[in-house]
């Protein structure tokens, strides 16, 4: 992670706190010993849970399913909940728009990219076949943003996509299809097939009207390649916040020591 | 770097004499690293003729090399992007950008000048929001 990318998982999590609620990390030991050696225990509210992870012990390939510790932590939250990466930042209250929807996500995604396979050439674990009710056509959604309010649907989300990360070891020619199937096709087929529809907070990924998500998604990889794009990039975001997040102490001593030229 | 969003299309009149002065002194420090330092006198003295903060426009301008440098490492069409961005914040336009000793990434938009005050071309959700 960059310096850059820490700074944004710390205001985050903070501009949740601030206006949505309270926040909990999932990770694993290795987690949790780089957020100790930044000194940001403290940073989620809710605590950190190293236990659901380190003590998971499903057959799934992390290499082809490098996202699965999402999923296995969505399964150990009870719904409602709200998933966030640490790569997004959430402006705003979302209380309302939340509150009427029962799948709402960050942004619907096309089909027609190399990311998105069509089903014959997916790898499927041995015995395996697909449901006869998935319905192919439907739009995937950005899972950086994921709000549940069931949790019986949430539960019939992970366990379909259990049944198909679960034994299925066959290395694809790209460590990309694979888990945006498992994560966010199938939130799409199963919410289809449980009839209710997925509400995104955008109407798309860079559409100008967003006054409520920064999302670094792609861009993470420029930010690694710059140091002089990540000063650029922190002095904006920063200066964007400093003066919502000016009441938590994490974020002032976190800025002076690292960031000491800012304020 | 203070990106005022809504100035982004908007560039400082800056004389001509200026405008010349800056190309040479950025195409100088292309060529030959380190020159940069030598040419700060006659930077100073412009601004001040011009009414422009000489701290300031200094610090744009030591950003714009360091992502020079790491543009010229990888040819990341991103960091071409934020480049131009960047150009624009030292006083640049097109035409001055334009003759600078600057290999364009393989895979550029033409308008890439113009379309460097979106964030759309580097992959960030919600760059506009910050100023990017």
């Amino acid at each position: 992670m960059s310096t850059a990318e820490i700074l944004t998982m710390i205001v985050s999590a903070l501009m949740w706190r601030k206006h949505n609620g309270s926040i909990k990390l999932y990770t694993d030991k290795a987690g949790y010993e780089f957020v100790s050696k930044h000194n940001l225990l403290e940073l989620w509210d809710d605590g950190i849970d190293t236990d659901v992870l380190e003590n998971n012990c499903y057959p799934i390939d992390p290499e082809v399913f490098w996202a699965a510790g999402k999923l296995i932590a969505l399964e150990a939250c009870s719904a409602p909940c709200v998933m966030l990466d640490t790569d997004l930042v959430v402006m705003k209250p979302v209380a309302t728009v939340l509150a009427p929807s029962a799948v709402t996500a960050l942004h619907a995604e096309a089909l027609a990219t190399d990311a998105y396979l069509p089903a014959h050439l997916l790898k499927k674990p041995n015995g395996y076949t697909f449901p006869d009710y998935y319905n192919w056509e439907v739009l995937p959604s950005n899972t950086a943003f994921l709000h549940i309010r069931d949790e019986k649907f949430k539960r019939f989300y992970l366990s379909e996509s259990k049944g198909f990360m679960f034994g299925n070891v066959d290395k694809p020619a790209e460590m990309v299809s694979q888990m945006v199937f498992a994560e966010q096709r199938m939130l799409a087929i199963c919410a289809d097939h449980a009839g209710l529809p997925v509400d995104h907070l955008l109407t798309g990924p860079f559409s100008l009207s967003n006054d409520l998500i920064i999302h670094l998604w792609g861009f993470k990889e420029s930010l690694r390649k710059s140091e002089t794009l990540q000063a650029i990039f922190s002095k904006q975001l920063f200066s964007k916040v400093v003066d919502e997040l000016s009441g938590f102490p994490l974020f002032s001593n976190y800025i002076s020591k690292q960031y000491p030229g800012f304020y | 770097m203070q990106v005022n969003p809504d100035s982004r299309f908007i560039f400082p009149q800056v004389s001509g004499a200026m405008k010349q002065f800056l190309v040479a002194m950025v195409k100088d420090e292309i060529v030959q690293p380190g020159n940069f330092e030598s040419g700060k006198k006659h930077l100073k003295a412009y601004c001040e003729n011009e009414i422009l903060d000489y701290k300031a426009l200094d610090s744009e301008l030591r950003l714009f090399f360091g992502l020079l440098a790491d543009y010229n490492q990888t040819k990341d069409p991103v960091l071409y992007h934020f480049l131009i961005l960047q150009a624009c914040n030292c006083l640049f336009d097109e035409a001055m950008f334009g003759l600078l000793p600057i290999v364009p990434p393989e895979e550029i938009n033409p308008e890439s000048f113009r379309r460097a005050t979106s964030a759309t071309d580097c992959g960030m959700v919600g760059g506009h929001l910050i100023g990017l």
